[in-house]
């Protein structure tokens, strides 16, 4: 089933924006096949360094986003635990990330993958990506789009 | 020689002025990583293994451990787990 998630927070230089995992109990695979970055801050010049890192833990605190089904036939709830504005992030790291994009607050960035390209997750519990702003030259709400197809 | 080819995805950036910029990627077959092409980052290499794009830090590694197959050995390694904390009874998860 294929499903949407936005997470939001006021840009962080060590905090994730958001994260998006699989269930801690009966999880199941996840591919992230699309993502949307940028700001929805009044526009200003500020250096953004956007990055997806892997998560393999869940976050502490921060508010758990609605996770929308895209097709509203699709009667099945969704089992993926989603989660933005942490104020600790899931365990993972942030040394090896899965993306570097730098960009401007004023820009949007946009990556679709290819089919059989997506970022995929393991069936085991709380496997997932985050989305962060290393590098925040403002201090302004951002905003990540997450597209994802839960197997 | 040509190097390694997109695979098919793309990025996009849109400027407030209204200015467009579209980037072919394609996502490292051993580690998953995104390879943005035209972007000034290293654009990787090719396993001739398993004949799939990969990243430049996997390409410099040398070995060939597809994404899919860390993916499978992690869920196999997890089944096993869960299975022998189950007959230990200490499972903490329920019976997922």
């Amino acid at each position: 089933m294929r499903v949407g998630v936005t997470t939001q927070r006021t840009a962080s230089a060590t905090l994730d924006v958001g994260s998006v995992l699989t269930a801690a109990a009966s999880p199941r695979r996840y591919k992230l096949y699309e993502l949307e970055l940028g700001s929805e801050a009044t526009p200003a010049d500020n250096a953004f360094l956007w990055q997806v890192f892997r998560r393999t833990g869940t976050a502490t605190g921060g508010t758990a986003p609605t996770i929308t089904n895209l097709d509203q036939d699709d009667t099945i709830a969704s089992t993926l635990v989603a989660n933005q504005a942490p104020t600790v992030n899931g365990a993972g790291g942030s040394t090896a990330p899965l993306l570097s994009v730098p960009l401007n607050q004023r820009a949007t960035f946009r990556w679709v993958a290819a089919p059989g390209s997506e970022l995929v997750t393991n069936a085991t519990a709380s496997q997932g990506y985050a989305t962060a702003t290393p590098t925040a030259g403002g201090l302004v709400a951002v905003t990540s789009g997450w597209l994802i197809d839960e197997q | 020689m040509a190097g390694p080819r997109p695979d098919g995805g793309y990025a996009i950036v849109t400027r407030d002025d209204g200015h467009v910029r579209e980037y072919k990627t394609a996502t490292c077959s051993h580690c998953s990583k995104i390879i943005i092409f035209g972007a000034g980052q290293d654009e990787g290499g090719f396993c001739m293994r398993c004949m799939k794009l990969i990243c430049g830090p996997c390409a410099d590694a040398g070995r060939c451990v597809p994404f899919e197959e860390k993916l499978a050995r992690e869920e196999a390694l997890d089944i096993r787990r869960r299975q022998l904390s189950k007959v230990l009874g200490l499972d903490e998860r329920g019976s997922s």
